[in-house]
């Protein structure tokens, strides 16, 4: 059988060309080609296997640049709860390095006992560890549309993975570190020299420095080829392009705990060193953009909690008046996304839908206003993790309301 | 530093920028050399602000 290739890649073969032209219908067939499908797919043979896959055509999803700074996961695209690498979001302060692995090290120096660098590679000959968590930026709170935000918009700096890597504890361990060492200092081999003082205690809890994300080796704009990982917490201390730990007995007071990601209270105090992700959901569907008929749906969306599972997330189909139980999908894993769900008839009146979590330790996502109301306005957006309320209007559209 | 050209400037080019942020902010006499040592012994007006959050309510 010979084999012709269409425009678009596809495999057509002569016969099928031939007789669809006999037909009279080679310009509707190859229209629908040119679209990524097939008038009748039972009619023509499919294409050969490929060494990489890849989306339908008909699936256009990406990330949100914004303003050359971020990259947004498009939540309300997104189903489940993990993040395709691709569309995982993106916070890097000098751009994203270009690493060749076999030139990389990771250095422990400072207060221990034999300071230590391996190569990626010998990282891998550790014993590895696989866990699936979220990473979301301190500051992910940017409504810029106002009420046109969609989800991504809200939130759109925090996605979830399964990485793979060594126990830092093990590494600390190989290294000997000093009973005084009480901090360390992690720094990455970006142009920002990305640095960030990490607590002995959290280091030797449960962080990871790792090399695979959803079974294969991290995306450069994750950290390839090796990142730290403190599951739940804030994202920047997560440092990508791992190549430096130093043992030491107080914090660097670097630029990034410093001047950034430090939070200006009410009462004049300066917030710092707040590493744990608070309790977070939001509805992802129905949201904004999404335009919604009267009769069922699941009001469906995604809870989070940096200090451990989500417990519990309510949702209200009445602007807040009443709240029903939704169902979380399991297994609930500790300092990852959940999703929830909550089958809905839309009368088609119209209302405010909002979701409110409840995190293991009893925490209750609290609404804008008691945010506002307990730290005052100046520590936006960092670790703010409002309640957020969807209108629904009568014509089916969906509105963004932050006041909850 | 610069942003475009990361890790260009020398040591003594940092230490310089440095010298002439803080004087400009009135952190810094006229007359001081910023090195190693002095840039130490600089007390930045936020510091006594700063609170860890663990001592803080959630």
């Amino acid at each position: 059988m010979s084999i012709t290739h269409s425009k678009d890649g596809y495999l057509l073969s002569r016969r099928q060309v031939l007789a669809a032209a006999a037909g009279g219908a080679s310009a509707s067939l190859l229209g629908m080609t040119v679209k990524g499908a097939e008038a009748d797919p039972t009619r023509v043979q499919g294409s050969a296997p490929s060494p990489l896959g890849a989306r339908s055509a008909f699936e256009q999803i990406e990330r949100k640049p914004v303003a050359g700074v971020v990259s947004l996961t498009p939540l309300e695209r997104l189903e489940g709860t993990i993040t395709p690498a691709d569309l995982h979001f993106e916070r890097h302060h000098a751009g994203v390095p270009r690493i060749d692995p076999a030139l990389h090290e990771l250095l422990i120096h400072g207060l221990v006992e034999r300071p230590l660098s391996w190569s990626v590679n010998e990282l891998k000959r550790f014993p590895s560890v696989t866990r699936t968590c979220f990473i979301e930026c301190s500051g992910n709170y940017f409504p810029r549309a106002g009420e046109f935000s969609p989800p991504h918009m809200v939130c759109g700096l925090t996605s979830q993975s399964e990485w793979t890597g060594v126990p830092l504890a093990t590494l600390l361990r190989e290294a000997g570190v000093r009973s005084r060492a009480s901090w360390l200092l992690a720094e990455g081999s970006d142009a920002a020299v990305m640095s960030r003082s990490i607590p002995i205690e959290k280091a030797l809890d449960d962080a990871l420095v790792v090399y695979a994300q959803n079974g294969e080796a991290l995306r450069p704009a994750q950290g390839y080829p090796l990142r730290l990982l403190l599951p739940g917490w804030e994202g920047n201390t997560s440092i990508k392009w791992l190549r430096r730990l130093e043992a030491t007995d107080a914090p660097a007071m670097s630029r990034e705990e410093t001047s950034k990601y430090t939070e200006p209270m009410k009462n004049g105090s300066i917030r710092q060193f707040s590493f744990e992700i608070e309790a977070r959901s939001i509805i992802t569907y129905p949201a904004y953009p999404a335009v919604i008929e009267p009769g069922w749906h699941e009001i469906r969306g995604i809870a989070w909690s940096g200090h451990g599972r989500v417990a519990r997330v309510e949702v209200s189909t009445d602007g807040g008046r009443t709240w029903l139980d939704a169902t979380l999908q399991g297994p609930v894993l500790a300092k990852a996304h959940t999703r929830f769900g909550l089958p809905w008839k839309w009368s088609g009146e119209s209302t405010e839908i909002l979701s409110r979590a409840t995190d293991e330790t009893g925490y209750v996502q609290p609404t804008l206003k008691q945010i506002l109301a307990a730290r005052g306005p100046g520590s936006a957006p960092y670790h703010f993790n409002p309640i957020t309320g969807w209108r629904v209007q009568r014509d089916g559209e969906l509105r963004f309301n932050p006041t909850g | 530093m610069p942003f475009d050209r990361p890790g260009s400037l020398t040591d003594d080019e940092v230490y310089a920028v440095t010298a002439y942020l803080l004087y400009l902010n009135g952190l810094v006499e006229r007359s001081v050399v910023v090195d190693g040592d002095t840039l130490s012994r600089v007390e930045m007006p936020a510091r006594r602000y700063f609170k860890p959050a663990s001592q803080m309510e959630r």
